[in-house]
C-alpha cells in the first residue's frame, strides 16, 4: 500500500476514533546529548495534546492579552502575547508523551507547576516541534481559505446547485446541517453511523434537493410577454426571492 | 444558657515539599542541565592585519572553541519575550534579533579560549548572567568573528544543529 496514502488513512482515523485529541509526531536525532528535531532523522518522539476547544482558546487568550496604544494614544489595540500564549497551550493542552518526564495535572486539567518545571526543561527546538505540529492542526491556511470563498460564493448564489469537490469547510457545513437537520444527528455521532446506512441517507438528502430544485425552477411564470398573436408566458429565468 | 462550640481544628496543608525520590532523581534524559552543551569551533588566519574565518584547523591558523549550553524551552519563551514588540504602524509583532542574539550570549555562553591569551577577554557571570563588561569583550572582537559565533550558535538554537 501506499505509505503516504496509509499515513493520512491513519491521521483521519485518530481524528475520527480520537476527535478531542491531536497526536503530533516529529523526527529527531540525538547530538551531543541533546533530542532536537530532525527531519531525517530515525527516532520519533510521539506527543498527545487535547484538542484546542474555543473555550481552551477564550480562556487563553484572555490571559495573554494586552492593549497597545494607536495613534498617540487615541485609541488602542488588543494585542496576545504570542510565546505566552504557546507556553498555556503547554500547561493546558499537553496530555502524554514518548518522553520520560511523567505529565501530572490538577484538578481542574493544568500541569502542575512541579511537572511544568521539568516539561519546559526539555530543549527548546523539540518543544517548538511539537508546537508547531499542535498549531498545523488548528491553522487554516491561505490556501483553504481561498477555496472557501470560491466555493462559497457558488454555494450561495442564487442559481449554485452545490459544489464539486467540496472543502473540508463546506463538506463539514453541508453535511452536518443536513444530518442534524434530518436526523438529529451530530459532530460526535456522526462517525458511528454505519458507512452504508449513510450513504443510504446521503443519497435520499440528495434526491430530495434535486426533486426541491426541479420544483422551483418549473414554476410557470407570471410575467406574460405580449407578441403580435396575442400575449405569452415569459420563458425569462425565474430568481426566487 | 450559651453554649460555647469548641473551634474547630485546623487542618495543616501539608507543605510542598518534593518527595525525597524526586530530589535524589537525577534529571531524565530528555532534560538540560548545565552539563548539556554544544561547542562552536573557530579557525582564524591572520592575513594583513586581519583575522580570516577558515573552514578548519591548519599550519598557521589559530582555533579557538566557544562553548554554549543549549537553552530549555522556558528560557527561549522569556527572551523571544524580552525580545519581541509590537508594531503599532504594521500592525504585527517583530523580534528584535540583535537584542535575542545579545540575550543568548550573555546567558549561554560559558566559557571560550580567546581569553586563554588575553585575560581582558575573559568571561564571568553573575547569577548565571555573563556581565555587561563580558559583553562588552564579545562585541570588541572583530566582527566578522562575532558574527560567525553568533551564525553557528543560532544554527543550533534556531535550526537544530
Amino acid at each position: 500500500m501506499n505509505s503516504t496514502a496509509e499515513k493520512v488513512a491513519r491521521k483521519e482515523w485518530e481524528r475520527v476514533t480520537e476527535p478531542d485529541k491531536v497526536r503530533v509526531k516529529v523526527k529527531v536525532t540525538w547530538w551531543n546529548g541533546m533530542c532536537l528535531p530532525d527531519e531525517e532523522g530515525k527516532d520519533i518522539e510521539e506527543a498527545v495534546f487535547s484538542v484546542l476547544t474555543f473555550g481552551d482558546n477564550h480562556v487563553i487568550e484572555k490571559a495573554v492579552a494586552y492593549e497597545e496604544d494607536v495613534g498617540n494614544g487615541r485609541t488602542t489595540v488588543k494585542v496576545l502575547e504570542l510565546n505566552e500564549y504557546k507556553r498555556l497551550i503547554v500547561k493546558k493542552n499537553l496530555l502524554s508523551w514518548t518522553l520520560d518526564i511523567p505529565i501530572e495535572r490538577d484538578e481542574q486539567g493544568w500541569m502542575r507547576p512541579k511537572c511544568y518545571e521539568r516539561v519546559s526543561s526539555i530543549p527548546a527546538p523539540l518543544m517548538e516541534a511539537f508546537l508547531d505540529g499542535y498549531e498545523e492542526s488548528i491553522a487554516i491556511t491561505d490556501a483553504e481559505e481561498r477555496k472557501i470563498d470560491r466555493q462559497s460564493a457558488i454555494l450561495f448564489s442564487p442559481s449554485g446547485h452545490g459544489v464539486v469537490d467540496a472543502c473540508e469547510a463546506v463538506s463539514l457545513f453541508c453535511t452536518l446541517g443536513n444530518f442534524w437537520e434530518k436526523f438529529g444527528l451530530d459532530k460526535n455521532k456522526l462517525p458511528t453511523v454505519p458507512y452504508r446506512e449513510y450513504l443510504l441517507m446521503k443519497i435520499m438528502m440528495g434526491k430530495e434537493g434535486d426533486s426541491m430544485r426541479v420544483k422551483t425552477h418549473s414554476k410557470a411564470s407570471t410575467t406574460m410577454i405580449a407578441g403580435a398573436h396575442g400575449s405569452r408566458p415569459s420563458r425569462g429565468i425565474s430568481i426566487p426571492m | 444558657m450559651a453554649v460555647v462550640q469548641a473551634k474547630p481544628e485546623l487542618v495543616q496543608a501539608a507543605p510542598q515539599v518534593p518527595r525525597v525520590d524526586e530530589r535524589l532523581m537525577k534529571p531524565g534524559k530528555y532534560e538540560i542541565t548545565k552539563d548539556t552543551t554544544f561547542t562552536v569551533d573557530i579557525h582564524l588566519r591572520l592575513k594583513e592585519g586581519r583575522w580570516l574565518i577558515m573552514t578548519g584547523p591548519g599550519k598557521g591558523i589559530d582555533s579557538h572553541k566557544a562553548v554554549f549550553r543549549m537553552w530549555t524551552y522556558d528560557e527561549m519563551v522569556e527572551l523571544k519575550k524580552m525580545a519581541m514588540s509590537y508594531d503599532v504602524n504594521k500592525r504585527m509583532h517583530t523580534m528584535d534579533q540583535d537584542a535575542l542574539n545579545r540575550f543568548k550570549v550573555q546567558r549561554f555562553l560559558m566559557s571560550w579560549t580567546f581569553d586563554k591569551d588575553n585575560p581582558r577577554l575573559k568571561i564571568h557571570h553573575v547569577g548565571g548572567i555573563m556581565t555587561d563588561e563580558s559583553w562588552k569583550a564579545f562585541v570588541e572582537l572583530q566582527p566578522n568573528i562575532s558574527t560567525y559565533i553568533l551564525d553557528e550558535m543560532n544554527k543550533v538554537y534556531e535550526f537544530n544543529g
